[in-house]
This record gives structure tokens, C-alpha cells and sequence, in this order.
């Protein structure tokens, strides 16, 4: 069925096209104040910097390509926190590098966290870092959006896309696997 | 358990490592390099600031110049194509469009084949516990019936989409969802859905599955924009009950086993928007009233001449959950007030032959509900109870500290099912009202559990090993 719009329709699509343009200048406004975090939150997602990095970058240019399906102002943050997490989900899975895993199966030891006042827990964090690297990219996802972003559970399924079941299951599954390893290396 | 670290300890430890993981961001660009590779791959870039106020300034100047001319700069006046495919349309080939909705979304067959054990050969009759869900394991991917009891877990329908593989593994959990049983228990009502960033690219389409695995029917084929939501089969199996969203509007339908469509409400809940606030829509047990519920509004339909009675709850509760009387007579809502109070948590009786609405109950329980959690208010088939997750009074509780409780409709009274530590999911119902079925965690292990409501004895149904999701559970008839 072919529906078409109405002239009064089209009036009315010349105010918005005013609308718009200052809902693109506050789209703009709003990454310039939270790339930092948007980056953060990818990061914890992804494996490394630079596939965050990507992340944010292509979430970015989703963002603006559909700038016009975002319908209500005030859920600027979810929405783009949303594409964000959900490109930084789909970038660590198609980028699974199984050759790396292979020969190194812990990658990620070898960031060592810098001598700190957390250095006494050296170990601890590093097996927690470990046990992090090895969860899925849609665990992560969810204990980065719940634990650290501080969305609810029912916000982190409607972000990732999942029923709410599915957050809990993956952030009981996943806090369970992260303690294990902090009570292993805290013997 | 013994040995164990302090919830307390593990979640400062874990928010300090979050904390510090996600500052690792070294060889991260800087935003004005964002804002170059960006600028470089679309017409205008997201991320700039101070550098382009001027061209903002510019491009809302021209923006309202046009505006004053009624020259859309958009492309002035353009088709919209909005596809309305009637249930049982043979050709999800012409919906057109890209993406996993582009061929009508997530697509079930009957089962792979493996024989089945007797006793599923005929679910009608077992009294109740066989479970209907959503299971991934390694492969393959499928519904699942489970039960009576611990008697094991059978596939009866396998997943054959979306098109795109890569992206089954991710968008999986989003896809399938058990909606209803018939009441014989021979069918299976399911929804396949896809949902990603834009509404105008989800879809959600409805299936009839035979419990025993022998045939899958295709009822809606819609594509990109368009959804089946709450989708529920009628008590005798003929027809189903779901809200058609298209182009962010619903409309109440009724589908007839010929494949006929009926719209018996154009605009339910007088939905003017995208459709999410639609909560609940169960039918009654003599399948001549549907009640829809919407946040605080509980409409009541006559199937036989389309009459409807609304209710506007007041005092900004949540209907978490509808239940009809065995009788039909009545509809009883549990309701919470939106965000985190104490005792939250009330039961109304509505009358559709009267129009009243009577208080009922309210809970003496001091769990704290969420305005998120609140929907998981299920009421037991007699109308006697509600079970509910939720946690120790005065505070919002972390995840682990929620636990499953049991309330009197009658009296408001409320006691403790399970303990924080389980974690349990919502859980269903078993046609006696005599037990509830949850997921949880067991011995460690993460299960599918029956508990007796009357002297608390559970059976574990199923254990889940880690790389396996329950999604969406249904307790047969």
C-alpha cells in the first residue's frame, strides 16, 4: 500500500526541517561533551583502544544517519549509548581474533596495570583483567552498561537489545566467572 | 558459602577495575580527529564543536529560509511506503529493504527431525509443569519443551534465520519469544522479532507450533517497521489476539484460524507514539473479553461487539501484571506506584459488566519496586496469588540481592519463596496454582526450577550449562 502524504503534511515538514537542524546542532554539542565517555564505554566492550575506537566511530556516523529516528530529545544519551554499545558488541565479535588466541590465549596480560596504590593487588587485577578479556563482548556489554554506565537492568536490555532475562542471565554468568578469578588470585 | 569474598568487597573491587579499564584508551584519536575521519565519510560530521558553530549558524539560517519559501530542504514532498501484508501472506520475498527484516525477520521450521520421546508425542493431558522456552545451545537453535518435572528438554521447532548468519549469534536472545499455549496444549504460540537502532528497521512476526514438533505455521510476515506485539492465543485455540504496530501506530487485532483479520481497537490505548507502553494483553477463559493494558490504563474488550471499558487507574501506579477470574467475570491488576517506594505494590478488581473498580489488597510487603521490575507481577491461574521478584526493603537492590516472593491476592500478606543469591527470573505458573517455575541458580548452576508454592519442594527441570540462555519460559496447560 502506498500511503502519500498530505500538502498539509508537507508544511509541515518545512518547520521541521528547522527543528531539525537545531536538534542536529545539540546532537553535536552532546557527542563533543561526552566522546570521552562514549570512548570509555566502548572500551570496555571492545578488546583494545583502537577497535573502541571504531566503534565510537562508526556508531557515530549511524548516529548522525539516523539522527531523524530519534523521537523524543530526552533520550539523547540511551539512544546514542545504545548505537554505541550495540557497534562496539558487533565489532568484537567479527573481529574475534582466533589466531591470537591461539598463540596467546591470555592477550591480555600483558597489560599490567601501572604501579599504584593498587599495587599490592597486582595480581588481582590482573586476573580480573584476564577473566574480563574472556567474557563475551555481550557480557561486557551488559556489565559496562549496569555496573559502570549505571543503567538499570530493563535500560541495559533495551539497549543491547535482549529481554531482561537475558541481562540478568549474562550478568549473573559473568560477575560469577569475575569472582572466581579475584577469590582464585586472592588466595 | 564459606571462603567466599563479601558481596561488598567484590563490587568495589569490580567498579575499580571498571573504572580503570575503561581509561585505557591509548591510541584512541582525540575528538577533532574523530571529528576529520568522520567529516570525511559523511555529508556533515557529528562531533564538532567550536570549529563549526559558524556552519551550524549557516545551515539553520538556510534551514529557515527555506522553511519561509515551504521548500522542504529534505526533498520536498516524497512517497511513503508503508507495507501491510495481511497473517498468512505466502510472499515475505516482496517485502523488500535490507537488513534481517528485509525477508519477514527470523524464520522457524518444525524440528530437525530426532524422534521424540512418547511421552511428547502427546502433551495434551499431562496436568501441568511442561514448559515451552526458548533454548540456545551450541546448536541448534530452537524452541524447546520441557518436562513434566525432571523428565527432560526436546526440541519441537528449529530457528532458520536471519539472513544475515553473522549476526544470529549476537541478535539471537531478541529473537524468539514463547508467547502462550493453547489450553489444550497441543500449540504453541511464538514471536520472532528483531530489534536494532531504529524502529523503522525492527520487525516481529507470530508462529503457531505444534507442541509435539510435527508442524510450524507462519501467521504475520511482516517486514522492516512493522510488528506483532503481545501476540496471545485464544483459550480454544481458533484465533489470536495481538497488536499490530505499523509506522509507530497500533491497532488491536484479532486473527481467525482462515486467516481473517478483525481490528478490534484502531488505536489501543489511544497510542499516539511508538508503541512501547503497551504492557499486558491476556484474553478470558471463555474467550469473549480481552484486557489490554498500557502503564496505568486497563481496557476491557467485548470480542463479540467490539465494546470496550477503560479504566484510568489513578495515582501513577504501573499495572504490573492482569489476570482474569476463572469465572471471567472479573479482572484483577496488580499495580505499582513508577519508581523506587516501599510497599508498592496493590491489587484492583475490575468489573466489566458494572464498569467499578474495587481495591482489593495492598501488600504489606516492603519490597522495593523499580518502575522496571514492576511488570514481573504474575498472578496465579486461581487469582490467588502473585509471585514477584524483588528485594529488602529500603533500597534499590543489586541483582543478587533480589529474591522471589509470594502474596496473597486476598490479603496482601507476602512471604519469601526463594533467597536473594538465586537470582530468579519472573516466573510462571502451572495450571494448579500449586508451583511456580523460575530460572535461577542452583548448586552454582543455573536451572530451570519448579518450586511448590505449598511446602516449597523444587525440582530442577533442567540445568543450564554457561554457554546456554533460557529466554522466555511458558508453563503449559
Amino acid at each position: 500500500m502506498i500511503r502519500r502524504q498530505s500538502v498539509e503534511n508537507v508544511n509541515i515538514e518545512g518547520s521541521q526541517a528547522v527543528e531539525g537542524a537545531a536538534r542536529d546542532a545539540a546532537l553535536a554539542d552532546f557527542v563533543g561533551d561526552h566522546y570521552e565517555r562514549l570512548l570509555r564505554l566502548a572500551r570496555l566492550v571492545c578488546r583494545d583502544a583502537p577497535d573502541a575506537a571504531d566503534a565510537v566511530q562508526i556508531g557515530l556516523e549511524q548516529a548522525w544517519r539516523r539522527r531523524s529516528s530519534l523521537r523524543d530529545d530526552a533520550r539523547l544519551r540511551p539512544w546514542l549509548d545504545r548505537i554505541i554499545v550495540r557497534e562496539a558488541i558487533r565489532l568484537s565479535t567479527s573481529r574475534r581474533p582466533w589466531l591470537r588466541r591461539l598463540f596467546n590465549p591470555d592477550p591480555d596480560a600483558a597489560w599490567i596495570e601501572p604501579l599504584d596504590a593498587r599495587s599490592a593487588q597486582l595480581h588481582v587485577w590482573t586476573a580480573l583483567r584476564i577473566a574480563f578479556g574472556q567474557l563475551s563482548s555481550e557480557q561486557r556489554a551488559v556489565i559496562a552498561l549496569h555496573l559502570h554506565a549505571g543503567y538499570s537492568v530493563a535500560e541495559t536490555a533495551d539497549l543491547v537489545g535482549v529481554p531482561i532475562e537475558t541481562v540478568r542471565s549474562r550478568l549473573r554468568l559473568a560477575k560469577e566467572r569475575l569472582r572466581n578469578k579475584l577469590e582464585e588470585a586472592d588466595r | 558459602m564459606s571462603g567466599r569474598m563479601s558481596d561488598e568487597r567484590f563490587e568495589v573491587d569490580l567498579r575499580s577495575f571498571l573504572k580503570a579499564q575503561s581509561q585505557e584508551l591509548i591510541g584512541a584519536p582525540s575528538l577533532d580527529e574523530m571529528t576529520a575521519r568522520i567529516a570525511s565519510r559523511v555529508a556533515t560530521p557529528p562531533a564538532v564543536r567550536p570549529a563549526t558553530r559558524l556552519l551550524w549558524a549557516v545551515a539553520i539560517l538556510a534551514m529557515l529560509a527555506a522553511a519561509a519559501i515551504g521548500v522542504s530542504l529534505f526533498g520536498g514532498q516524497r512517497d511513503q511506503k508503508v507495507l501491510v501484508l495481511p497473517p498468512n501472506s505466502p510472499a515475505p520475498s516482496q517485502l523488500g529493504g535490507v537488513g534481517p527484516c528485509a525477508n519477514g525477520g527470523v524464520a522457524l521450521g518444525p524440528s530437525d527431525g530426532a524422534a521424540l520421546p512418547d511421552e511428547f508425542r502427546s502433551v495434551k493431558g499431562l496436568a501441568g509443569g511442561v514448559v515451552a522456552l526458548v533454548r540456545r545451545t551450541s546448536k541448534p537453535y530452537g524452541i524447546w519443551v520441557a518436562g513434566p518435572g525432571a523428565s527432560g528438554v526436546h526440541q519441537v521447532a528449529t530457528l532458520l534465520g536471519p539472513p544475515d548468519p553473522d549476526r544470529f549469534h549476537t541478535v539471537v536472545s531478541s529473537l524468539v519469544e514463547v508467547r502462550s499455549w493453547s489450553d489444550d496444549g497441543t500449540e504453541l504460540l511464538v514471536e520472532t522479532s528483531h530489534s536494532s537502532q531504529s524502529l523503522d528497521e525492527n520487525c516481529s512476526n507470530l508462529w503457531l507450533v505444534n507442541a509435539d514438533g510435527t508442524s510450524v505455521t507462519r501467521l504475520t510476515s511482516d517486514g522492516p517497521g512493522l510488528l506483532a506485539d503481545l501476540g496471545e492465543l485464544a483459550p480454544d485455540g481458533r484465533s489470536v489476539a495481538y497488536v499490530h504496530v505499523s509506522n509507530a501506530q497500533g491497532a488491536l487485532r484479532i486473527v481467525g484460524s482462515t486467516g481473517t483479520t478483525r481490528v478490534l481497537d484502531p488505536t489501543p490505548c489511544n497510542l499516539g507514539g511508538p508503541a512501547g507502553f503497551l504492557h499486558e494483553l491476556v484474553w478470558a477463559p471463555d474467550g469473549r473479553h480481552l484486557a489490554l493494558s498500557c502503564e496505568h490504563i486497563v481496557t476491557v474488550y467485548s470480542i463479540a461487539d467490539g465494546t470496550s471499558t477503560t479504566y484510568h487507574l489513578p495515582a501513577d501506579p504501573f499495572v504490573a501484571g492482569l489476570s482474569w477470574s476463572p469465572d471471567s467475570g472479573r479482572v484483577l491488576a496488580a499495580t505499582v506506584a513508577q519508581g523506587s517506594i516501599l510497599g508498592g505494590l496493590a491489587v484492583v478488581s475490575l468489573d466489566p459488566a458494572s464498569g467499578s473498580a474495587t481495591a482489593v489488597s495492598r501488600s504489606s510487603l516492603n519490597v522495593t519496586w523499580s518502575a522496571w521490575e514492576a511488570p514481573w507481577a504474575n498472578f496465579s491461574p486461581d487469582g490467588q496469588w502473585l509471585v514477584e521478584p524483588g528485594g529488602l526493603p529500603g533500597y534499590a537492590p543489586p541483582l543478587d540481592q533480589e529474591a522471589l516472593y509470594l502474596v496473597n491476592v486476598a490479603t496482601g500478606s507476602a512471604r519469601q519463596l526463594v533467597p536473594p543469591g538465586t537470582w530468579p527470573t519472573p516466573a510462571s505458573w502451572t495450571a494448579d496454582s500449586k508451583a511456580v517455575l523460575f530460572d535461577g541458580v542452583d548448586s552454582s548452576v543455573e536451572s530451570l526450577i519448579q518450586l511448590d508454592i505449598t511446602d516449597s519442594g523444587q525440582t530442577i527441570v533442567d540445568r543450564i550449562l554457561e554457554d546456554t540462555y533460557w529466554f522466555w519460559h511458558s508453563i503449559g496447560p
